[in-house]
């Protein structure tokens, strides 16, 4: 007999004694990748073995029932008529099917490789298919080809639960986030999310959280898991509109436990933070895991696609009087939310000889809600105060840092000074003497003055770095913040630190341009001014403070970071990620020498 | 730069008399009225603010010669002018065209603090003095130096002052102050009628050798005769100006409502009182319910408003003038009145009260607030007269208008002699 016969119509198979003959037929023979499958069926429950070379092969045998075969061939009942059997065979190995009853048959059978099958799928229902999966090696090649794509069975009570709480993609890079949580009744289930494009991502390879609410609820009936069920997952080529399942595979086959469909994120990198941090992200003593296995790629690409569109939009620049021919200093003020500072910083410039006669003043507007009021308010305060200034609006809200580079591009000066608008001179000099500080020495990167609070006590004498062990990040540390400036003990006395604040800050442009300005890439802002500090110092520059020179800086009082897991605490180490997985080594060092 | 000759000298008050009685405008009218006639005055001219109903439009017009009124206000709490750019163009012309030497203001309330900036951008010789009348730069609360809720305060703090005003933050006082000062920073001198608020001014961040204390000066009028007594005692006594929560009146009238009605037969209180229907109507009911069984009794005259001309009359049928205010004062008017007229007076013991009326030389302290306090001395007051002659025969007369400009004009001369100014950007 050929295997031909058998695999394009039932043969004969005679018995002894006169009893009718066994019908077999095989209806589908598969080569995978390490292997095959054959499916078909006899009309008796008969035993069938796999040989290879005359070695019987240990295979797994799936029977079910062929109510259609008991039809057509008159037969009582279809009980456990069908089958298919999954062993492991080398490619091009040659395969028999045999039995023993009624007599010794070996029957050869050509394995057709499986890639070549019309639809990649199994020729049986998707609950046959992922039977036979569990033969398979999770997450394997053939696995993927029986199980991806299929419908899996409903969970059981007591067996699995879980839900897709989230499914969102950052529309430039197709890294996916799937957040949710999951519950097994047993120990160990393998899950994993599987997108309708195919693509599989191990839930292995999530972050977990604890959620209270869901073993509260939950608990009770699924004991096998003793892990914490929230997840957060990258999950890689997805794109808006796909969907995502839950499944896991369990001994009878594969559950399906809950899907969701992708949505996009915001194209603002701090709204898609906001989305992302709030999916579930695990307490704060662990997000800085968060933020490097999911939350940075998907933010990564936001970022760049931002910063490529300022570059598309066009520039306002207003000027206000007759501005500086070739100034010294420029002043560079970015506004954002809150405007009546300015006047106040007009009030101090005005009483400025030194500064009315050698610095330019560039207000950059970085606050769309803003804009008109600028507009609005410009011309009248300069007719009141009489400082000349120039105001530039960048079509979109920059950040700190883009704003910052913004006023750079459009200021003359030699020297630029970086000042926050709710930074207030206490006299006239303190610019004069800040260009002063800086000319002692062409090594001198940037020198920034004391600052303090409207109260007189210091908000900045220098920054240093401090390691968070409890959230696994280097912060910068504002050192005697809220102390007697009396007790400073830098006293009159330029001295060099490890950086300083950008809230006030003097540099050489050519060190700035060396430099590239100021880095745009982290979020919201809190690590640019210690990001710029050490990128002029890996240049060899020094940093300095100038005690001798004061303003008063209105910022309200810094969050310590302390029992916080608000957004803003999230945003401190997803930029304190990205800052100490630039300067580390230098974080280190700096440290020590404190 | 400072003259040598005769100074010509523009007033700007925060409010017109002709418009508004308040003390404040009317020393400051006065003021100009005796710089007109004073020989070491070239010229002079008054600026008043008013409210003609239609909001500060920023509109300058003559009032009368040598007098310009101002449709002015201010737009928030830090004083800056709520019409701007009235300040930089009619407000300017007006300076540019009666080129003063020096500008005298009187309060920055309604007033604004921009127009100092402006001057000195026209002309920075251009002397500016300003007479301070009460705390508005140091206290937001109506410049009373009250806390809302109702203690006397003694002094600023960033966060005291939040406390006063929840809505706002430390950083939002800080601001406002920053306005304030950098503004009386350009001012040459400044002027205060009493020590009291010189203090207070100094604590603040005014230099000590910028400010001196001029009194308000005085019509100069005699004094009235003692009222004839017939059979009765010294006990009548009276109250003037302006009735709100800050005056004190609901003190004395709860001192006469705990005295048994024997002990209060004695006594008679006028009240020639002002705007009583202008405050909260739970003040009002306040004061309605002590007054109505006292006036009932007689022993309350309730008197109603009086015109500046009328208070000679007013007072030549009392003895004593009580001043009952539960803040701090500056100089009130009222007192200078009783002193030029040749009453004795009965005071608060506290701020410009104090130092104005000398504790047993001419007139009595009370404790603040205290209505027990009041309640004995009104009796101790009204049963003997030995007190009220002594005292009245220590009264001093106050200095009159013409005396008060020539002490203005000796310390803008002594300034002038040593006068520097800040540039500011023009």
């Amino acid at each position: 007999m050929t295997s031909n016969d058998v695999q394009k119509a039932r043969i004969q198979i005679p018995r002894a004694g006169g009893q009718p003959p066994v019908w077999l037929r095989v209806e589908t023979a598969l080569e995978l990748d390490d292997f095959f499958v054959v499916t078909g069926w006899r009309s008796e429950p008969v035993e069938v073995e796999m040989r290879s070379g005359g070695v019987v092969l240990d295979v797994d045998t799936y029977l079910r029932p062929r109510n259609d075969v008991a039809t057509s061939l008159d037969l009582k009942s279809g009980d456990d008529l069908g089958f298919a059997i999954v062993g492991k065979a080398t490619k091009g190995e040659r395969i028999d099917i045999a039995w023993h009853e009624p007599m010794a048959t070996r029957i050869p059978i050509t394995l057709t490789p499986f890639d070549d099958l019309e639809g990649g799928k199994l020729p049986l229902p998707d609950s046959e298919a992922l039977r036979l999966s569990r033969s398979l090696p999770v997450f394997g090649d053939d696995w993927r080809r029986v199980v991806v794509g299929t419908t899996g069975r409903r969970p059981r009570t007591g067996e699995a639960v879980g839900n897709v709480e989230f499914a969102v993609v950052n529309p430039q890079a197709r890294d996916g986030i799937v957040s949710g949580w999951f519950l097994t009744g047993q120990d160990p289930v393998v899950t994993w999310v599987e997108t309708s494009s195919g693509e599989v991502t191990p839930l292995a390879a999530a972050t977990l959280r604890e959620r209270q609410d869901v073993v509260d609820a939950f608990a009770g009936t699924y004991r096998g898991e003793t892990r914490q069920p929230g997840f957060a997952l990258r999950v890689p080529g997805v794109v808006k509109g796909d969907v995502v399942k839950l499944r896991a595979q369990m001994d009878d086959g594969v559950v399906d436990l809950s899907d969701g469909t992708v949505e996009e994120l915001p194209h603002d990198p701090v709204k898609a933070a906001e989305t992302i941090f709030g999916l579930s992200a695990p307490s704060p003593s662990r997000f800085v895991d968060y933020v490097d296995q999911i939350a940075l790629p998907a933010l990564g690409g936001l970022i760049e696609s931002r910063r490529h569109e300022w570059t598309r939009r066009s520039i306002l620049v207003r000027e206000y009087g007759k501005l500086h021919e070739g100034p010294r200093v420029s002043i560079v003020v970015p506004l954002y939310g809150r405007i009546d500072f300015v006047e106040h910083q007009l009030i101090e410039f005005a009483r400025d000889e030194w500064l009315l006669d050698h610095a330019e003043l560039i207000y950059v507007v970085d606050d769309p809600q803003i804009l008109d009021k600028c507009i609005t308010d410009a011309a009248g305060l300069y007719n009141l105060y009489r400082v000349p200034f120039r105001l530039v609006w960048g079509g979109v809200n920059r950040g700190y840092s883009g704003a910052n580079n913004l006023g750079a591009e459009y200021s003359r000066g030699d020297l630029l000074l970086f000042l926050n608008s709710d930074a207030i001179p206490q006299g006239p000099g303190w610019l004069e003497s800040l260009v002063d500080s800086l000319e002692t020495d062409p090594e001198i990167g940037a020198v920034a003055p004391r600052l303090v609070f409207g109260d007189g006590s210091i908000q900045h004498a220098g920054m240093t770095f401090r390691q968070r062990a409890d959230l696994g990040i280097w912060v910068n540390h504002h050192p005697y913040m809220g102390l007697d400036p009396e007790l400073d003990p830098a006293a009159g006395q330029d001295v060099d630190v490890p950086a300083v604040t950008g809230a006030c800050l003097l540099v050489r442009r050519t060190d700035f341009d060396a430099v590239g300005g100021w880095d745009t890439g982290y979020l919201i802002g809190d690590f640019e001014d210690s990001d710029f500090c050490l990128k002029l110092r890996s240049n060899g520059e020094r940093i300095v403070y100038s005690p001798a020179t004061q303003l008063t800086h209105l910022e309200r009082q810094s969050f310590t970071l302390l029992g916080d897991s608000s957004f803003r605490l999230k945003v401190v180490v997803y930029n304190a990620h990205r800052h100490q997985s630039r300067w580390g080594t230098m974080l280190e060092e700096l440290a020590d020498a404190n | 730069m400072p003259t040598s000759g005769r100074e010509r000298i523009l007033v700007v008050s925060h409010a017109h008399p002709d418009f508004s009685l308040g003390g404040g405008e009317i020393a400051a009218y006065n003021l100009f009225k005796a710089f007109r006639r004073s020989e070491d005055v070239e010229d002079a001219w008054f600026l008043g603010r008013v409210d003609r109903g239609r909001g500060a439009t920023g509109v300058i017009g003559k009032r009368r010669d040598h007098e310009y009124i101002w449709e002015q206000g201010i737009a928030d709490w830090t004083m800056k002018a709520a019409h701007r750019d009235s300040v930089l163009t009619w407000f300017a012309d007006l300076v540019r065209a009666l080129r003063p030497t020096i500008i005298h203001a009187h309060h920055y309330v309604h007033l604004g603090l921009d127009f100092v900036r402006v001057v000195k951008q026209i002309d920075p010789s251009i002397r500016i003095y300003l007479t301070l009348h009460e705390y508005i730069a140091i206290c937001a609360n109506n410049g009373q130096m009250i806390k809302t809720n109702g203690r006397l305060c003694s002094r600023e703090s960033l966060d005291e002052c939040r406390m006063c005003f929840p809505h706002r933050s430390a950083e939002d006082f800080w601001l406002r102050k920053h306005f304030l000062k950098s503004h009386f920073d350009l001012i040459d001198g400044f002027v205060s009628p009493s020590e009291f608020l010189r203090g207070r001014y100094i604590e603040w961040g005014v230099p000590a050798d910028k400010i001196v204390v001029i009194e308000n000066g005085q019509a100069d009028e005699p004094a009235i005769d003692p009222r004839p007594l017939n059979m009765g005692t010294r006990n009548r006594f009276a109250y003037f100006g302006q009735i709100n929560k800050y005056k004190g009146l609901d003190v004395v009238l709860s001192a006469l409502a705990g005295m048994t009605k024997k002990e209060r037969s004695g006594i008679v209180l006028e009240v020639h009182g002002a705007n009583l229907e202008l405050q909260s109507g739970e003040y009002q009911g306040e004061i309605e319910k002590l007054r109505r069984p006292l006036m009932k009794e007689g022993v309350l005259r309730w008197a109603g408003p009086y015109q500046p001309h009328e208070l000679r009359t007013r007072m030549t049928g009392v003895d004593w003038v009580i001043v009952p205010s539960v803040w701090w004062e500056n100089s009130p008017m009222v007192i200078q009145e009783a002193l030029n007229f040749g009453r004795p007076l009965v005071v608060s013991n506290i701020g410009g009260m104090a130092e104005k009326v000398d504790d047993g030389v001419t007139g009595v302290h009370v404790p603040v607030g205290n209505p027990l306090a009041w309640a004995e001395t009104l009796q101790r007051l009204s049963r003997f007269d030995l007190e009220w002659n002594a005292l009245q025969s220590q009264i001093i007369k106050p200095i009159t208008h013409d005396e008060c400009a020539r002490e203005h004009l000796e310390v803008f001369a002594e300034w002038s002699s040593q006068w520097t100014t800040t540039r500011v950007s023009a």
